[in-house]
């Protein structure tokens, strides 16, 4: 069921367009808007909101337009960035806002606190001020207003940009539950694609006031649809060169004598210059023996004995994070390549040649030009 | 070598030096003359407490007392209803010219505060502005802006309103807008919103300018004296002719003590709205 549709909704800020012709449906389901600062996702926020009135297209909820609707009269929930609780007002007294606001009775209000404070996990605070509260205890008060009064939606605007790693971690299971309990849609703009990634069950890429690309989170993360996609979601590598080959959907890549092949996507050419993508996780490293030379290996590699694309180089710096590392790897031409992957007692000695590769459908080109990537891109 | 205690002290001096020379100085004075008695223009140290016998049983001064409190009464609430809008109208959307915009709230302090009642008579009087032009029209003058008290209190809202957009526009410096906005979608009309949120938040620029109008308005004596017409009288003026015309310092200085007393009092329990600071946003670190 579409709890949540919107019909080619632009929003303009004087000469600047900041959203434009966005459409989106969202049923009962946990929705991530992600993007970069200035992509127009906080716009479409609160468009959503009632708090900026769109200039074309419609906002519908549960099959209503109401596009000309003040927000009051919305029924919506909405969690801000910087928490903005009521200073002047208990813990209590903000959570029960929305219900006093709807002229809820008093008897329903303590049954509907008593409900919330449960649920977010914040009991024994209620008579504090919001000034005596922990980060994390200000991040529940909001989700708890925002939550109180069950409203048709949720929408979460950066909300735990302003908390350390470990709350955020915890948050973000949190937050989530509370969206499998309610079963109501939960909007999630942010810029950080880990909280996408960890929270949402669909997602929306937006750059620059459209959206590049829509759907299931996995779907979004192992097959982008667009450069900036491909550059922006997850840790990315990419090397340039010009495409040699394009078949069966293949491109292959001419990087500096190595040919390397991804998945090609529209607007590839052969002769043309090409941008391929992979991710961090997806490159396989392998240490070459201390006998073997550089020379060696490259040779191997031109016999296409090894996988889709091979590339060698010379292990730089191994970080250590615990349950994974990363391996820095130069492999010349002033490029660097950063591979994740378990820990290994093999690769922790600097300057060891090594041998990278992928699979041809683990990787992604684009034609290099036609747009701006991701400040991400290296 | 010199302590924290010294260094402390010395900090206090200005301060402190203020204070003393401005404040305490002639209040302990007036004090002392309200319990003497004058005569021919001396002042004679002559403890008695007739000033303040005559002063509560003489219903006059006691009426030109009350006038003075209506009047300061009306003039802070206009100012009130008017300062709102234009302080929180600065604050939002003034954007970078809103230094300039406030300083433009006081440019007439940039005249005397003859100079500005008499520009207003030029404006509300019987050969003023507004009474010419309609005159000229053949329609009636304004009777009433002529001088009476609603001239009165036209011309003390114009010299004292700046104080209060100011107070209020400071408050506002430090309020966050967004607040507004979270009420709003929290199911929260315009006007509830500002009630709940914007009005309660500022509370303390809102009572801090009603006391820098008030109580310079309650001992007011030239804009009545300009603008106020032979019936136009204020508690100021009749305190201030103890000083000039009939040199009864004494008894001037018992009015003064009154004047004082209701000002402290006024203020008082117009701090009381901020009694809890917390009730108030005013957040005060702990420990």
């Amino acid at each position: 069921m579409v709890a949540l549709r919107l019909e080619r909704v632009t929003k303009r800020f004087g000469r600047v367009t900041a959203v434009e012709g966005v459409d989106l449906e969202i049923g009962d389901e946990f929705f991530a808007l992600l993007g970069p600062s200035g992509s127009g996702k906080t716009t479409v926020l609160r468009m959503i909101a009632g708090l900026e009135a769109p200039n074309q297209g419609r906002v519908l909820i549960d099959g209503a337009d109401v596009t000309p609707l003040a927000p009051y009269r919305r029924r919506i929930g909405m969690v801000f960035q910087d928490f903005l609780l009521f200073p002047h007002r208990t813990v209590a007294e903000n959570i029960l806002f929305p219900l006093r606001m709807q002229g809820v009775g008093a008897a329903e209000q303590r049954q509907h606190l008593d409900w919330i404070t449960q649920l977010v996990r914040l009991i024994g605070v209620e008579d504090r001020y919001p000034h005596q509260l922990s980060g994390g205890q200000k991040q529940r008060v909001a989700l708890a207003r925002g939550l109180v009064s069950r409203p048709k939606l949720l929408l979460l605007d950066e909300p735990l940009a302003n908390l350390d790693r470990e709350l955020r971690r915890e948050m973000e299971i949190e937050i989530r539950r509370f969206q499998l309990a309610l079963g109501i849609p939960f909007i999630y703009v942010t810029h950080n694609q880990e909280e996408a990634l960890t929270m949402s069950d669909r997602m929306a890429v937006m750059r620059a006031g459209r959206v590049e690309q829509i759907g299931d989170k996995l779907d979004v993360y192992h097959h982008p649809k667009t450069r900036f996609v491909a550059a922006f979601v997850g840790a990315n590598n990419s090397v340039a060169g010009t495409v040699t080959a394009l078949a069966d959907r293949l491109a292959t890549i001419d990087w500096h004598g190595h040919a390397v092949q991804a998945r090609a996507h529209a607007g590839l050419a052969v002769g043309a210059q090409a941008v391929c993508y992979v991710k961090s996780e997806k490159i396989a490293v392998e240490a070459v023996a201390d006998t073997d030379t550089r020379t060696q290996t490259q040779t191997q590699t031109d016999t296409g004995r090894a996988a889709a694309a091979a590339i060698t180089g010379t292990l730089r710096d191994s970080i250590f994070k615990g349950h994974y590392a990363d391996y820095l790897i130069d492999i010349g031409e002033g490029r660097e390549i950063t591979v994740s992957g378990p820990p290994r007692s093999d690769l922790f000695s600097h300057d060891r040649p090594v041998v990278l590769s992928w699979a041809a459908a683990d990787a992604d080109a684009f034609p290099a030009d036609p747009e701006p990537a991701a400040s991400r891109e290296a | 070598m010199i302590g924290p205690v010294a260094k402390t002290l010395l900090l206090a001096l200005p301060g402190l030096s203020f204070l003393v020379v401005f404040l305490f100085m002639p209040l302990v004075s007036i004090v002392i003359f309200s319990f003497w008695r004058t005569e021919s223009y001396e002042l004679i140290a002559d403890w008695n407490i007739d000033n303040y016998a005559t002063l509560f049983s003489d219903v006059t001064y006691l009426t030109f007392l009350v006038r003075s409190l209506v009047m300061a009464t009306a003039v802070t609430l206009t100012s009130l209803l008017y300062a709102w809008p234009v302080a929180y109208l600065i604050a939002k959307h003034g954007g970078r010219y809103r230094l300039v915009l406030i300083l433009l709230t006081a440019a007439p302090f940039l005249t005397g505060e003859i100079l500005r009642v008499t520009a207003l008579q030029q404006i509300l009087g019987p050969i003023g502005l507004i009474n010419m032009a309609l005159g000229h029209f053949g329609l009636a003058p304004i009777r009433a802006l002529m001088y009476s008290n609603v001239a009165s209190w036209i011309g003390l809202t114009y010299l004292w309103m700046p104080f209060m957009v100011l107070a209020i526009y400071l408050s506002l410096l430090n309020f966050d807008f967004q607040l507004m906005e979270v009420a709003k979608v929290n199911g929260a009309r315009v006007w509830r919103a500002f009630f709940e949120v914007a009005w309660p938040l500022n509370m303390a620029g809102t009572v801090i300018g009603c006391v820098l109008v008030f109580i310079p308005t309650l001992g007011s004596s030239l804009t009545s004296q300009f603008l106020g017409g032979p019936n136009g009288a204020l508690y100021g003026n009749i305190l201030a002719h103890q000083f000039g015309a009939t040199g009864t310092w004494a008894f001037g200085s018992a009015m003064g003590v009154l004047l004082f007393a209701v000002s402290l009092a006024v203020t008082l329990v117009l701090a009381r709205a901020v009694r809890d600071f917390r009730r108030a946003g005013i957040t005060i670190k702990e420990g």
